[in-house]
């Protein structure tokens, strides 16, 4: 019980770090991992007793989150670097979206 | 000298403009190649009394106010569909007291002690109170769901109203925008007021030219363009779907997906009709299995029994009734043995007897339950989540608008190294729990 608690401790860290996702947030982040990786791996080695369930349930609860937030980040970082723009370095234009006002108007 | 100071102003003010052009397009220049790199545009705004000033804005910042947008409008769904399921969720109890599961319960130990005594008129008429508390049981729970689905409709046209007063809003923006261009240039305001919107639903707004802006709803309907809002409208008629309108009548229900519009249609037109037809075919089930046993045995005249329950379809929760029958004509007995106990026997047997998709009406009613139980919560973390992504987002947001957009190119494969290595350390975590999982199954 003590290893979850100090996994999801660590989930929970990720979380806050992700939140504001800097590039040195992002690599904190990884380190946290990391550390929650270990924990697991050694509640894993000790054998897993009935009724920790609801711990380890809460823990992937936090990894879904946390995989969410990173999702974003990258996607925002990613984003912004393209957005609006073609690879020549011009405007791009949203053709579906004028097309579909082009049909309204 | 009133005249030779302005002219002066107006000399400064395009030479710092000329001077920033310059920059921005050098900036342009130098990087045209470079992969992921964002061209900065320049914007000349017209001020009478300052001359021309210039500024360099770029797209990314509309995509940060996107971003932002988006997930204000996933958060609206899901608060919305979590407000509604929460109460959907209150009747459909499963703990001790709960009225249906302790009904059932009541009901067949009634008919469990009839068996021990089927002649007793006070077991007997126990019986009859015991199947008019779980028809109210139903009833209530029928009620519960019929009132949030009204309050999920009220939900509904709260939501249309407020999407056609912000859209107005917006449209007296575009007004000025046109009357004066670049005196009303989008300030925080504007965007607070697209902020809102998405919290309705979703949008997807377009500057013109003109530096007017066209916001779409589900990124095909017009909400605004130019200096025209076109209303949307609902029809939330109690027994049908709840659908939206486009200000010429055309049905932009499945449009309106995000926002707490989209999550208070959800709730009415899919998950409340879904624990409605579950709820009735329980009370239905529950009512078939019992009669249909009293009618296979006798009363202590000796004629057939009768009915116990009655309802009406389609509503067979919030109808469903004790007949009021007399407790003598309680068939407790099979016709090969009046006065026995034979057919109080069968119906307490009923209780673990597979009546409806192959479980029992107590296991029925316990995945309905539970069902209901299953989407609150989901509900409710994907809220959880939503809260914090929008967080994230206005956070990343604001830590733009300080950033080189140089450097920020740059950067970017450094992010994505960082990425990379968080998303495999989750992807290792989310192994091992689903191992320490499995150990304990």
């Amino acid at each position: 019980v003590k290893l979850l608690a100090e996994a999801r401790a660590g989930m929970e860290r990720v979380i806050a770090l992700l939140e504001q996702p800097t590039l040195e947030a992002l690599e904190a982040s990884e380190r946290e991992l990391s550390g929650a990786v270990r924990l697991i791996q050694q509640f894993n080695s000790n054998g897993a007793k009935p009724g920790h369930e609801a711990e380890i349930q809460a823990l992937r609860k936090d990894l879904r989150r946390a995989g969410a937030l990173l999702r974003q980040a990258w996607a925002f970082r990613a984003g912004i670097g393209q957005a609006g723009y073609s690879r020549r370095g011009e405007l791009a234009v949203d053709t579906a979206a004028l097309s579909r006002i082009a049909l309204e108007g | 000298m009133p005249g030779i100071t302005d002219a002066l102003i107006s000399s400064a003010n395009h030479l710092r403009g000329l001077e920033r052009s310059m920059s921005v397009i050098q900036s342009n220049v130098a990087n045209a190649s470079t992969p992921g790199y964002a061209r900065r545009e320049i914007v000349g705004v017209e001020s009478p009394s300052n001359g021309e000033t210039v500024r360099d804005i770029s797209s990314r910042d509309e995509y940060a106010e996107h971003a932002v947008r988006r997930q204000i409008s996933s958060f609206g769904r899901f608060d919305q569909l979590y407000s509604m399921l929460r109460l959907a969720e209150s009747g459909f109890g499963v703990g001790e007291g709960a009225a249906i599961p302790s009904g059932l319960d009541n009901l067949f130990n009634a008919f469990t002690a009839l068996a021990a005594n089927p002649n007793d008129a006070r077991m007997r008429q126990v019986v009859l109170d015991r199947a008019a508390q779980l028809a109210r049981g139903f009833n209530g729970a029928a009620r519960t769901l019929s009132e949030t689905a009204g309050e999920s409709r009220r939900q509904v046209t709260a939501a249309v109203e407020s999407i056609n007063r912000l859209a107005a809003e917006i449209r007296d923006f575009n007004i000025k925008q046109r009357e004066l261009p670049g005196a009303s240039a989008p300030d925080s305001g504007l965007y607070a007021t697209l902020e809102q919107l998405s919290g309705f639903v979703d949008i997807q707004m377009i500057r013109q030219n003109d530096g007017t802006l066209t916001v779409l709803l589900g990124g095909q309907t017009p909400l605004v363009t130019g200096d025209r809002a076109f209303p949307i409208s609902a029809n939330v008629t109690a027994g049908t779907a709840a659908t939206v309108h486009d200000a010429g009548g055309a049905d932009i229900t499945a449009l309106a997906r995000g926002g707490r519009l989209g999550g208070a249609l959800e709730a009415v037109n899919q998950f409340l009709p879904r624990y409605q037809a579950g709820l009735d075919q329980l009370a239905q089930g529950v009512a078939d299995a019992v009669n249909t046993a009293l009618a296979a045995g006798v009363d202590t005249a000796g004629n057939p029994g009768a009915a116990l329950f009655t309802y009406q379809l389609p509503n067979a929760a919030a109808t469903l009734s004790f007949t009021g029958i007399g407790a003598a004509q309680l068939a407790a007995a099979s016709p090969a043995a009046p006065g026995g106990n034979a057919n109080a026997l069968a119906l307490a047997a009923l209780q673990v007897a597979p009546a409806i998709n192959g479980l029992t009406l107590a296991g029925f009613y316990g995945t309905l339950a539970a069902g209901a139980g299953r989407d609150v919560a989901e509900a409710r973390d994907s809220r959880d989540l939503q809260t914090q992504l929008v967080a994230q987002a206005r956070a990343q947001r604001s830590e733009l608008s300080g950033v080189s957009l140089d450097e920020e190119a740059i950067r970017l494969v450094e992010y994505q190294r960082a990425y990379q290595a968080a998303a495999k350390m989750v992807s290792v975590l989310d192994e091992l729990t689903q191992v320490a999982l499995n150990m304990i199954r």
